[in-house]
């Protein structure tokens, strides 16, 4: 476990609906395995924490669920991102990507200074 | 905006809307599903694969939990979980609950109730804008405290002063609706044209009067309450416009009043102006307007009043003969209440505040109790760790379940009582009758509860905690510990003594109500029915019309089976406080000086056998009395005393009521003025001796009829006879002479039961508290007992200690009681009509009752205590 990274706080939720725009609507268990494919199996996620942030996501009105059939023939509920999501989606990613540039700027050896 | 309707989502989860759990349980469910399936492919055994699947989902109860706490609002689900233990544990002690719960229902619903009225009677502003502007104008005479204005004066304070914005004057005027239907006696108001902009209401629909209207020789308007367009009109709007025929005049409707627009009185149907001619000036004498004004914004009441007085100093100088003596006086509408309704309120107010101490009292005692009982739970959940916050917050939770239980069916007690309690609104408060139940009312209720919740939800907790602290377990529920023991005997001492207070101040005022009632009125009330007739005018002026009128009705009503005698009388005693003239004796003129004015009253022969007031000397007025005949008088012998003290006053002659009079008979006195006022003599008048078109208003209305049948069964009988001699005559005021004289004393007597009702849950209380502390006491003490019966001690000993100990409590709660009571008999003084503060029988009386009930409350604990059995006894624990 030592050398897999813990899912920092607040970056699940992006992660849930970035992972929803490529997917297209999927349920939690699949968002669950693509967040950690995508990851390239560096993320440790208990895929229980995924429920909460699914909630929270839905209580902002961000994502909409509802019952379906998985690919394997089970009942699982599945979630789609609604507009509001797409904006929010859009927003907070800019918004990381910045912060990232900025630190990235820091950690990178000093050129001009 | 997204915030709240998250919060609003998750408090849905919280109160449980949302069938979360279930649905949480499916998805996790279908997750698990779903790995274990992929997990199988990769090859893993049925087992391994499941195991590993919730292994990775993080624990399925620790995800449950995760989410319910996203879902839900902790804080809340913590409260609402509190709550529903709160309300099991009362479930498990309902004899408890339901207690408490009438405890802090009686001690409200008294309190919101009372408050209500008095807000409603005393405090709360009338229904005009800007009322305390709003100021009654009276004059002031020697030996009246206030009296109306004459129209002169009125007229002479409205130009001069510079105090008001509008000074506006009214009076009384009732008239007959003829043509709708049966004719009807409505109640009305002649008014200035300028009272309704004084007042600053505005019509509901149509116009009121403006100063055009009040003109003299403008066209007859009138303008209709609201009640009687429902009633009379069926709230037809088409009625603007169109006229109404009162006392056979035309009238025009101009506009309808808003349904709580309540002006000067209550009974107030319709108003029309007074068109005042020059020669309505002339008599300064002639008082029957009520002024009332509004201040100019910023003038004082005392600065007005000044003012007034100036100007009425002023008048005197101008006019030293008509206004001799004569002031001028202003009060705030809004304090335009007998001192007796006021008094009456308060007195209420103290004892629903007594009761709620009482009440209070008492259920501070059962928490304790309750709470000593879990003490053993409660030092066992603190030595286990539950914190102090958390035992805190349940007994909060406890509280609140009892205090909204009790708070909300005190509303609805309070609700119910409230139309009982309509008839202590004064008549002359210009509202309707019934208080509203409103928001004042359920704010006031709603602190008393709180207060109750906090109070009696956070000292238990933190008394509990204090003493369950320390060693709580090692000390049994027997030790209750002495300042707990001293805390319930003040509180049952506080019980006694508010009780006390209640007892006797109650008693005092039945007293002084059967002595308002035992008071002889000078005639007799039983078998007597008495209405009005009123005849209109022009219609009826000449005195020979009328007469004709009253002979036919009383000719056909004395003929009557069972009917004894029948008159007729201008108005009847207690019905009518006016009509006061003064009298001129000797030539002299006492205009106005105290005591030398009598009450006239026009009757016709046989008034006094009707009434059975004893005719002393002399004889009645007789049908040969007539206009032109010398003009005779019967005077009541306190007119006699007071003018021929020592002679003989038959054949005395008088200046009364614009002619000289010659006495004729002299008959026992009369309360004009009711059972407890003074009343000025009487003089009374034969009906024929007026001239046409004189003193109209005092043309006799009142029929009084003795009878040996039932008065009531008489009325339809009498009703043909009088449409038999008008078809268009109204007949009102049906009542029989018990209702006139018992309307005397009605607010009292309703004062009186409320106050009864008080005091008697008072003291079945006051009796529980001691019951429920000695009963305490005894189990407590049961081991002690039984080590002292198998020592020897008799069980008349131990009888004895159990009843010593309660009648202390009855003696140290009696002693402050009887003081206090006192203190409030003070207060009462002006309401005991005569019965001292300091009454011996009722300060014994109350003394022994409240001494019986610590009896009776003492007797079973002790009963039960002289039936402990000793090896019983010792043996426990």
């Amino acid at each position: 476990m030592g050398d897999k990274a813990d899912v920092w706080q607040g970056t699940l939720a992006l992660m849930v609906l970035k992972t929803l725009q490529v997917m297209g609507p999927s349920h939690g268990y699949g968002i669950a395995r693509r967040i950690e494919q995508t990851s390239g199996n560096l993320l440790s996620l208990n895929y229980g924490t995924l429920y909460p942030a699914l909630l929270k996501l839905e209580q902002e009105g961000a994502i909409s669920s509802e019952w379906g059939v998985s690919e394997n023939n089970r009942k699982a509920k599945f979630y789609k991102l609604t507009r509001a999501g797409r904006k929010q989606l859009d927003r907070e990613a800019q918004e990381w990507e910045q912060a990232t540039a900025i630190l990235a700027r820091f950690l990178s050896p000093a050129e001009e200074a | 905006m997204l915030k709240l309707s998250v919060l609003w989502r998750r408090l849905r989860g919280a109160l449980g809307a949302a069938p979360a759990d279930d649905e949480l349980a499916a998805e996790l469910e279908s997750h698990l599903q779903m790995h274990t399936d992929d997990n199988l492919r990769s090859g893993m055994t049925p087992e391994q694969a499941r195991r590993h699947a919730i292994l990775k989902l993080g624990g399925l109860e620790q995800t449950k939990q995760a989410y319910r706490e996203r879902n839900t609002i902790p804080f809340i689900e913590a409260l609402l979980a509190d709550v529903r233990y709160a309300w099991r544990q009362l479930l498990r002690s309902p004899g408890f609950a339901m207690t408490a719960v009438l405890l802090i229902t009686i001690g409200i619903g008294a309190n919101a109730a009372i408050f209500t009225l008095v807000d409603f009677v005393l405090i709360r502003p009338l229904p005009f804008p800007e009322p305390e502007r709003l100021i009654k104008v009276m004059e002031k005479h020697p030996g009246y405290s206030m009296m109306e204005l004459s129209p002169a004066n009125y007229r002479d304070l409205k130009s001069a002063n510079t105090s008001f914005a509008a000074l506006a004057a009214y009076n009384s005027n009732p008239m007959n609706l003829v043509g709708q239907g049966e004719p009807l006696r409505l109640e009305g108001a002649s008014v200035t044209g300028n009272l309704f902009s004084t007042l600053d209401r505005s019509a509901l629909i149509g116009r009121y009067f403006s100063e055009n209207d009040d003109k003299a020789g403008a066209p007859g308007t009138v303008v209709l309450s609201y009640a009687l367009w429902q009633t009379e009109f069926e709230g037809d709007r088409n009625v603007l416009g169109k006229s109404i025929f009162l006392d056979n005049n035309p009238y025009t409707v101009i506009g309808i009043m808003p349904p709580d627009f309540h002006f000067p009185s209550r009974e107030t149907q319709f108003w029309t102006t007074f068109k005042f001619q020059e020669g309505d000036y002339q008599d300064r004498g002639n008082n029957d307007l009520s002024g009332i004004g509004r201040l100019k914004p910023g003038v004082s009441l005392t600065a007005a009043r000044s003012e007034l007085t100036l100007i009425a100093a002023r008048l005197q100088r101008q006019y030293p003969k008509e206004n001799k003596d004569v002031s001028v006086t202003v009060i705030g509408l809004r304090d335009d209440l007998s001192t007796q309704s006021k008094v009456l309120l308060k007195v209420l107010c103290g004892a629903a505040l007594c009761v709620l101490v009482i009440a209070c009292a008492n259920l501070a005692n059962l928490l304790l109790t309750r709470s000593l009982a879990r003490q053993k739970e409660l030092s066992i959940r603190l030595s286990l760790g539950a914190n102090r916050r958390h035992i805190l917050r349940q007994f909060l939770s406890e509280s609140l379940l009892l205090g909204v239980a009790g708070g909300a069916s005190a509303v609805g007690v309070a609700t119910v009582a409230l139309p009982l309690l309509s008839r202590l609104v004064p008549n002359s408060l210009p509202t309707q009758q019934v208080p509203p139940v409103d928001l004042r009312m359920l704010l006031f209720a709603l602190s008393l509860t709180l207060i109750i919740i906090i109070l009696f939800g956070v000292a238990p907790a933190l008394w509990a905690c204090r003493t369950a602290g320390f060693g709580g377990l090692r000390v049994g529920v027997r030790t209750g510990g002495a300042g707990h023991h001293r805390l319930r005997s003040v509180l049952v001492i506080a019980e006694v003594a508010a009780s006390v207070v209640l007892l006797i101040s109650s008693g005092l005022l039945i007293r002084a109500l059967w002595k308002v009632q035992s008071t002889d009125p000078g005639f007799r009330t039983n078998g007597i029915l008495t209405l009005h007739t009123a005849l209109p005018f022009p219609k009826y002026d000449k005195t020979s019309t009328r007469d004709q009128f009253y002979r036919k009705v009383l000719t056909d009503v004395r003929r009557l089976p069972g009917v004894t005698d029948a008159a007729y009388i201008t108005a009847l005693p207690m019905t009518w406080r006016g009509g006061i003239w003064p009298v001129i004796v000797g030539g002299r003129d006492q205009i106005r000086t105290e005591g030398n004015s009598a009450s006239a009253r026009f009757v016709t022969p046989g008034f006094y056998a009707t009434l059975g007031i004893a005719i002393r000397s002399g004889r009645d007025v007789s049908e040969l009395d007539t206009a032109d005949r010398p003009y005779v008088a019967v005077v009541s012998e306190s007119f006699a005393r007071r003018y021929w003290p020592d002679e003989q006053p038959i054949g005395r002659h008088f200046g009364f009521a614009m002619h000289d009079r010659e006495i004729i008979g002299v008959v026992g006195d009369v309360r004009v003025r009711g059972l407890e006022r003074t009343s000025e003599p009487q003089v009374y008048l034969s009906y024929q001796q007026v001239p046409d078109g004189w003193l109209t208003y005092y043309a006799p209305k009142d029929l009084v009829v003795h009878s040996s049948q039932a008065p009531q069964s008489l009325l339809p009988a009498i009703r043909q006879i009088i449409r038999t001699a008008d078809s268009t005559q109204t007949i009102s005021d049906v009542r029989t002479m018990e209702e006139i004289v018992g309307g005397e004393t009605e607010s009292r007597a309703i004062q009186m039961r409320v106050l009864i009702a008080f005091t008697a849950v008072a003291i079945l209380l006051a009796g529980l508290g001691i019951y429920g502390l000695l009963s305490f006491v005894v189990s407590m003490r049961e081991q002690e007992f039984g080590i002292r019966m198998a020592l020897g001690a008799c069980q008349s000993d131990i009888f004895k200690m159990v009843l010593r100990q309660g009648a202390v409590m009855a003696v140290a709660g009696l002693l402050p009681g009887l003081a206090l009571a006192y203190g409030a008999a003070r207060l009462l003084e002006s309401l005991l009509a005569g019965v001292r503060p300091a009454d011996l029988l009722t300060f014994s009386t109350a003394a022994a009752l409240c001494l019986i009930t610590t009896l009776l409350g003492s007797l079973v604990p002790a009963l039960r205590a002289v039936r402990t059995d000793p090896t019983a006894a010792m043996r426990v624990e």
